[in-house]
């Protein structure tokens, strides 16, 4: 049971990964074809630029649910580092349970957001508003997820001591995350 | 909650170990349940309008262009041709270091990239040839600021965008204080070099080498031409500059030097995705802050707060840089220029400050706080690299952290430091 809800989460992660992969190149693309379509064929793309900008804004919002499975978002760890285990686990449940707390936050009100725009029209693409804005909500559900599974991983530290180590979200970190020294 | 009361739990946070971003948007969260008036809706609006902007799409393509030439080994070959130019004089290999890192500075906009690409390269080989290995690493990690500065840089991008000043503009302020700085750090490790008697490097230059190497060293030079050629003539904008040095890194690597694999190419898209979310994310979380901060009233409470020495620039130029070296040791360069720079920025141009020369000194200034306890990245990869304390390694910088300290200033009290070449191109 445990096992195939790790691997669901292992599922998605990788999901989430093509996704951003797959948004960067049509993200370049279309700023290549920007450049193309202006010099070899005099004419402008009014879509373009308005397009990569809502696709930037997913692949960042989808992007920030696998830095937290992976802990890799940039922050301040000296103290965290130097407390002992278990403090270190409840500072870290803490801080867990917040981002969990704000994901639901994204969500609840990301949903509202995006679909109270859906009769605004956007300059450029001339789709629905809400296409960009859902952006928010789909980016808070896997963080969400990951944020609770973390906060739970952390409680387990502190009433057991021990920290359960899931070899999936290692197999992330070293895929995604510049190692900075070959691990010993 | 007062403003007081956000600073105090937003510290708390961070403190905790809670990621830049979230305690960015926690604590903005909380202010907008406490409101009297229902805000927390502002949440989602903030994070989506602080991440809707053309010019951060240029940020993952400079991320990409400088991995790619990364995995297509230029490293290697920028250490050889500076090996060629500088390996001669006394301390060779260090000299060579800087020189790599200044030419390295122009395919990536960070400062991690090249710690980590260089890192590997020299603390080993300067430790062979004698040098001590905490001095390997404060070269390392002090040329290495470099990245950040000398054009393209990610946190100038982020700074233009957040300062609504010209991309082009700030690239080019960058390039006379950058090679000042990489010129006093060779001067630092020439006297150094003298005096601990390190040795110089015999490595024949011979005419096939030498070709080799000078090609290979434009090949990396050609891409920043691009883009400060590219924004600066009108051809590309600062994004369409970004996506064409991706274009120019995968033909070189695929085409030139044949090292570059389809695979990588793939495996940068997915890196590099992940990375801009890493540096975005924050963005996000600082325009929820940005906009209470100006509810606060805050950028109004600093200009008075600075009013009585607004009339001597010396004394502003001080404070003002005291404040983000602080700021710089706690936080990340990207959260101190995003979150501080709208409200220290209106009152240092209303002193006098060109938005351009603040925004230089802003950056060179908060990239130190990249080899300072307790939280520079850098100091903590090289100390990783190395196997060096950061305490002993500190001791090995700290020449080159207040040669950074000098030009900073230098950079606020004369002007034409950082505005002599944007004034001689037409674009102040």
């Amino acid at each position: 049971m445990l096992d195939w809800f790790l691997s669901g989460l292992a599922v998605l992660s990788r999901l989430i990964q093509a996704l951003c992969q797959f948004l960067l190149m049509v993200m370049l693309l279309i700023t290549v074809s920007q450049i193309v379509a202006r010099y070899f064929f005099s004419i402008g793309l009014p879509w373009a630029e308005e397009a990569t900008r809502y696709l930037l804004v997913w692949m960042v919002m989808l992007g920030i649910g696998l830095l937290t499975r992976m802990d890799d978002h940039l922050g301040i760890r000296a103290f965290q580092d130097a407390m002992p285990d278990r403090l270190r686990a409840v500072s870290r449940f803490v801080v867990f349970a917040c981002t969990f707390a704000v994901a639901i936050l994204l969500a609840a009100y990301g949903y509202p957001f995006a679909v109270g725009s859906s009769f605004i029209t956007s300059a450029g693409l001339q789709i629905s508003m809400a296409w960009a804005f859902f952006a928010i909500f789909f980016g808070a559900l896997p963080l969400a997820i990951y944020s609770a599974v973390n906060a739970i991983i952390e409680l387990i530290v502190v009433f057991t001591g021990k920290r359960p180590k899931d070899p999936r979200v290692e197999a992330d970190r070293h895929e995604l995350v510049q190692l900075l020294v070959e691990e010993e | 909650m007062d403003i007081i009361g956000f600073i105090v739990v937003f510290m708390i946070f961070l403190a905790i170990g809670m990621p830049v971003a979230f305690a960015m948007l926690s604590t903005s969260a909380i202010y907008f349940l406490l409101a009297d008036v229902p805000l927390i809706m502002m949440l989602p609006n903030r994070m989506f309008g602080g991440l809707d902007s053309f010019i951060l799409v240029a940020i993952p393509f400079f991320l990409m262009a400088g991995e790619l030439m990364n995995r297509s080994g230029i490293s290697d070959r920028l250490v050889n041709f500076s090996n060629l130019v500088v390996g001669r004089m006394r301390g060779g290999l260090a000299q060579v270091n800087v020189l790599s890192s200044v030419l390295f500075a122009g395919i990536t906009g960070i400062a991690l990239g090249d710690v980590v690409a260089l890192g590997k390269i020299f603390v080993p080989a300067m430790e062979k040839q004698g040098y001590s290995r905490a001095f390997a690493g404060a070269v390392t990690g002090a040329s290495s600021l470099l990245g950040p500065i000398i054009p393209p840089s990610t946190i100038a991008v982020l700074y233009a965008a957040t300062m609504g000043v010209s991309v082009g503009g700030i690239f080019i302020a960058a390039i006379i204080p950058g090679l000042i700085i990489a010129g006093s750090d060779m001067l630092i490790v020439y006297l150094i070099a003298r005096k601990r008697k390190f040795p110089t490097l015999d490595t024949p230059v011979t005419p096939k080498a030498l070709a080799i190497g000078l090609r290979d060293a434009s090949l990396a030079i050609i891409m920043p031409l691009i883009i400060v050629i590219g924004i600066l003539g009108g051809i590309f904008t600062p994004t369409e500059a970004a996506a064409a040095a991706v274009i120019y890194s995968i033909v070189v690597g695929m085409f030139i030097l044949r090292t570059l694999k389809s695979g990588d190419v793939l495996a940068t898209f997915k890196v590099s995705a992940i990375d801009t979310a890493r540096l975005l994310v924050i963005i996000a979380g600082a325009a929820a802050v940005g906009w209470i901060f100006a509810m606060e009233n805050v950028p109004e409470f600093v200009d008075q707060l600075f009013t009585p020495i607004k009339g001597n620039m010396l004394v502003l130029v001080l404070c003002v840089n005291l404040f983000f070296l602080f700021l710089g040791t706690w936080l990340d360069p990207a959260t101190s220029i995003i979150l501080f720079g709208p409200i220290i920025g209106p009152m240092a141009f209303d002193a006098g400050l060109h938005p351009l020369q603040f925004g230089i000194m802003m950056i060179i200034n908060s990239n130190i706080g990249y080899v300072t306890p307790p939280v520079g990245n850098v100091l903590f990869a090289i100390s990783n690299i190395c196997r060096v304390g950061i305490w002993e390694l500190g001791r090995e910088l700290l020449p080159f952290i207040l040669i950074n300290m000098v030009v900073v200033i230098l950079v606020g009290l004369l002007p034409e430091l950082s505005l002599w070449l944007p004034r001689l191109l037409g674009l102040v």
